[in-house]
């Protein structure tokens, strides 16, 4: 078969493969579009000020896993405690930290052994000790395994038990006092209205909604002041201004439609909300994935499923809870997205037999054959057209003109969807500055000259770690 | 040849994404312009109507129509809901009783109710149910009752908390009504009626005889808030309800009241089917007798269940001293639960230490009691953090209370050491 005849035969299949992903981005913005809408006149018209003096209101139990975040564990905590809710509780879980991240936790919070009697319902490893806060009576960090002496001198022991987040979330869920937990990042910065905007809708349904989660960026370049964002600046990086597009795209472009239809793959565990009981029924977070948010969501949608009568529903929101820190080189992106990657396979091969399964609904068949086709397959087709393309350069039957029309048609239209979403997301969010905009607008052009090339390299490394049985949850190194 | 064409195919395609990226861009670029320079003229236009009804509010005149036209004809609906919703209106009676006096010399409220009533434009319509209910309009009480059964969820929700701003007797009914529809969760509508005055008992007291259980439930609880005083004997029956969630409820609510007749039930709650009435009773008890109520409970650290058995934990925890006795029985003839539950007590009172110390006393008395429940403690198996403490104390005290463990269990005196 001679090379043109291959090229004949497999072209119209890259194509399709093209037209379909692009069609599908395009009902996902509609749909977001109009959902998000919906949301921004419901939050306009909400009445916030009932949940502050509600007997009520539901309380939340905030878990902040925390390895190596000395950078931010100050600022993430302090923002918690800003938070314009009546009742909650924190528990932070030094978790093996090799830096001073209990130390800047004792500073601010006046920590005390408590001993309470531990039972560890999940297996998730030893901890080394319980300490309550004596400034606020609502904190509680355990610590796991740092040896904790009476004067304080802190003596690390550097010990990796391979538990991962996953462990640490477990371990907290031992302590945990009421209804709804909410699992945030160590470097995650809250909004003070963070909880009201998002309990306010389980409020209205806690008996159907099981977990929910919402909007975050990045906190990158951002100017913070006692765990408060006083500035916004969104390009003093270019890595997190992409990602920041990125993140519109995927939680304004995609994430919202899916939630209109119940079949949220994902809330990510930067801000998330589970019931606890479901979470406790479903044996809490797996350690055995390279990232637990995915898998459990997954897992979530399957106990949804084997639970119909109850009409469960898993939900996102557009509003905008809080920041997180992204990878500001192209380094730590790469280490970021190959994670990534690897838990999208895991999941995806973990939870195979949901694909096409009507007993699973509209996530067997919305959100897995997506998952499937391009975030799982997508780094081979990105890979095989590669491989063509360089070739049919060697052998002289690339049509040079040909292949740039085709370069040409792949960037205007990730472009378009890029500006699709920034639209759907400004017309509810007040956030940007105009000149914030033209920025935007200018990356979701450029975007596909080398910022989409690097993920491609994340991806494909990605699934080389996956492929060799690479499991673990590497964090990079937190900077300011 | 067909690839050709397939090219020219595709840079047409090229060039109507590319106008419309550019389209879509300066669409953009001007929509995000215009839509904050109107923004900024209508909070300019809010500020204004705000400042100048304050002045009215100052000058303490009546304001005349033509007055109250010129301020309130310029403002859309959604303004006019901006106005009544914000921080001043909610924190200034006055600011609101103008606003209000004002919108109704604008004749505004007939053209509100029409839009209420069925305004083509859904968020219009919302925005004129909630000024509604936040101008507290009585005679809009029918509309809001109509749209809160509305199939559209969401003028269902804001006329269920429009009518929370009305808080009078005709409007908490409905709301109580509402608990029976199941459209929303209880906790928000009851989350709406705690805030309204304490004539609405009556309502709430009668819903408690309602058919469906939920409704009892809710009503129960909404009824906690309120302490009154004179309806316990209602909810004393409700402890026999057939519904666990009522029952349990009502045990808490018997618990807030702290009135000594209501004992009986409570006790009788004590050996209910379900664990979580159980709960509520044992904590009821506490609430009602405090120290004295440790005869009825102390049986409970036998219960099956985990959570009742807690309960009992943090009664015990507030005074300590005064269960030792049981405690110590507990821990020789209790069930592993049990025990672990008595230990636990133990710990959470941080009265290990103080049981340390008494193995010093002089008081020949105090030392055998605390020797005997060191004793039980050792015997039982569980982990009480007796090393951490023991750290504590200064060398020779150490060296002292290790010679009495020693003489109960030399293997963990060897450990300790």
């Amino acid at each position: 078969m001679s090379f043109e005849i291959f090229i004949a035969i497999t072209f119209p299949f890259f194509i399709s493969y093209f037209l379909i992903l692009m069609l599908y981005y395009c009902l996902l913005i509609f749909i977001g579009f109009i959902e998000g809408g919906k949301r921004s006149h419901q939050h306009h018209a909400e009445d916030y000020a009932s949940l502050s003096f509600s007997t009520f209101t539901i309380p939340v139990s905030i878990i902040v896993p925390a390895h190596n975040e000395e950078v931010w564990i100050r600022d993430s905590l302090l923002s918690i405690l800003n938070l314009d809710y009546p009742k909650f509780e924190v528990i932070v879980v030094d978790d093996e930290s090799t830096d001073g991240t209990l130390k800047k936790i004792d500073d601010m919070l006046d920590l005390d052994s408590a001993n309470n009697p531990f039972v560890d319902q999940f297996k998730s490893g030893k901890i080394s000790n319980i300490l309550k806060s004596n400034i606020h009576p609502n904190v509680t960090v355990l610590s796991r395994p740092l040896q904790y002496k009476e004067k304080r001198d802190v003596t690390v022991i550097s010990k990796h038990s391979g538990y991962k987040k996953a462990g640490a979330l477990n371990t907290a869920l031992n302590m945990v006092k009421y209804k709804y937990v909410c699992i945030i990042d160590g470097d995650t910065i809250l909004e003070p209205d963070a909880l009201k905007k998002v309990m306010i809708h389980i409020q209205k349904n806690p008996e159907n909604i099981i977990g929910i989660g919402s909007y975050f960026g990045l906190v990158n370049g951002f100017t913070l002041q006692d765990g408060m964002v006083v500035e916004r600046h969104f390009f003093k990086n270019l890595i997190t201004a992409y990602q920041n597009l990125e993140y519109i795209r995927s939680f304004i472009g995609n994430r919202i439609a899916w939630s209109r239809y119940n079949c949220l793959p994902i809330i990510s565990g930067g801000f998330a909300i589970w019931r606890r009981d479901v979470i406790m029924d479903m044996g809490g977070f797996s350690t055995s994935f390279s990232s637990e948010d995915l898998e459990f969501t997954f897992r979530a949608q399957e106990y949804v499923a084997k639970n119909k009568e109850k009409r469960y529903r898993i939900m996102m929101l557009p509003y905008y809870v809080g920041w997180t820190q992204g990878p500001s080189s192209v380094r730590t992106l790469i280490q970021q997205r190959n994670r990534w990657q690897r838990i999208e396979n895991e999941g995806m091969w973990r939870y195979r037999h949901m694909l096409l399964n009507p007993k699973y609904g509209a996530f067997a068949f919305l959100s897995l054959p997506y998952f499937l086709l391009y975030e799982v397959l997508g780094v081979f087709f990105e890979l095989f057209s590669i491989i063509l393309v360089l070739t049919g350069a060697l052998l002289g039957f690339l049509d040079v003109k040909m292949l740039l029309a085709f370069l040409t048609l792949m960037i205007l239209s990730y472009s378009l969807i890029s500006i699709s979403s920034l639209f759907s997301f400004i017309r509810n969010q007040k956030m940007f500055r105009t000149r914030d905009l033209f920025f935007f607008i200018c990356l979701s052009f450029l975007e596909s000259f080398w910022y989409r090339w690097v993920l491609a390299i994340a991806k494909i490394s990605g699934t080389y770690s996956f492929l060799r049985r690479v499991r673990s949850h590497d964090q990079y190194l937190r900077t300011r | 040849m067909g690839f050709s064409r397939i090219t020219d195919f595709v840079w047409i395609v090229n060039k109507a994404l590319l106008i419309l990226a550019l389209i879509l861009s300066a669409f953009i670029i001007i929509y995000d312009s215009v839509r904050k320079a109107l923004d900024n003229r209508s909070q300019n236009r809010l500020e204004n109507t705000k400042k100048l009804l304050r002045n009215l509010a100052r000058s303490s005149k009546t304001p005349s129509k033509d007055t109250c036209s010129g301020i309130i004809n310029r403002l859309t609906i959604k303004q006019i809901f901006d106005i009544v919703k914000s921080d001043e209106a909610a924190g200034s009676k006055e600011f609101k009783s103008h606003l209000t006096s004002c919108l109704e010399k604008a004749g505004k409220f007939d053209r509100l109710e029409k839009i209420a009533s069925g305004s083509g434009r859904k968020w219009t319509r919302i925005q004129a149910i909630m000024t509604l209910g936040y101008c507290e309009i009585h005679s809009a009480l029918p509309i809001l009752k109509d749209a809160l059964l509305s199939k559209d969820s969401d003028i269902s929700y804001f006329s269920m908390l429009a009518l929370g701003q009305i808080k009078n007797n005709m409007s908490a009914r409905i709301l109580l009504d509402f608990l029976e529809k199941k459209m929303y969760s209880g906790y928000k509508i009851v989350s709406i009626l705690e805030s309204f005055p304490r004539t609405i008992v009556k309502e709430v007291v009668n819903k408690t005889g309602s058919s469906d259980p939920v409704a009892r439930f809710w009503a129960v609880k909404l009824l906690t808030t309120f302490k009154p005083q004179d309806h316990a004997d209602r909810i004393e029956e409700l402890t026999r309800d057939e519904s666990a969630d009522v029952r349990a409820a009502s045990c808490e609510f018997l618990g807030e009241l702290k009135n000594k007749r209501s004992l009986p039930p409570i006790l009788q709650c004590l050996n209910d089917s379900a664990w979580f009435v159980r709960m509520r009773a044992v904590r009821a008890l506490f609430s009602l007798l405090e120290k004295d109520c440790v005869s009825y409970i102390i049986g409970m650290l036998n219960d099956p269940s985990k959570f009742v058995k807690e309960s009992v934990k943090e009664v015990v925890i507030q005074d300590i001293e005064s269960y030792l006795p049981h405690i110590e029985t507990c821990l020789l003839t209790g069930s592993e639960e049990a025990k672990k539950c008595c230990v636990d007590a133990l710990v959470d009172s941080e009265y290990i230490s103080q049981l340390l110390k008494s193995l010093l006393s002089e008081h020949p008395d105090k030392k055998e009691r605390a020797t005997a429940l060191l004793a039980a403690l050792i015997r039982s198996d569980f982990y009480f953090g007796l090393k951490k403490v023991l750290d504590t104390f200064p060398g020779n005290d150490r060296k002292s209370i290790l010679e009495i463990i020693k003489s109960m269990d030399s293997g963990l005196e060897k450990r300790i050491r």
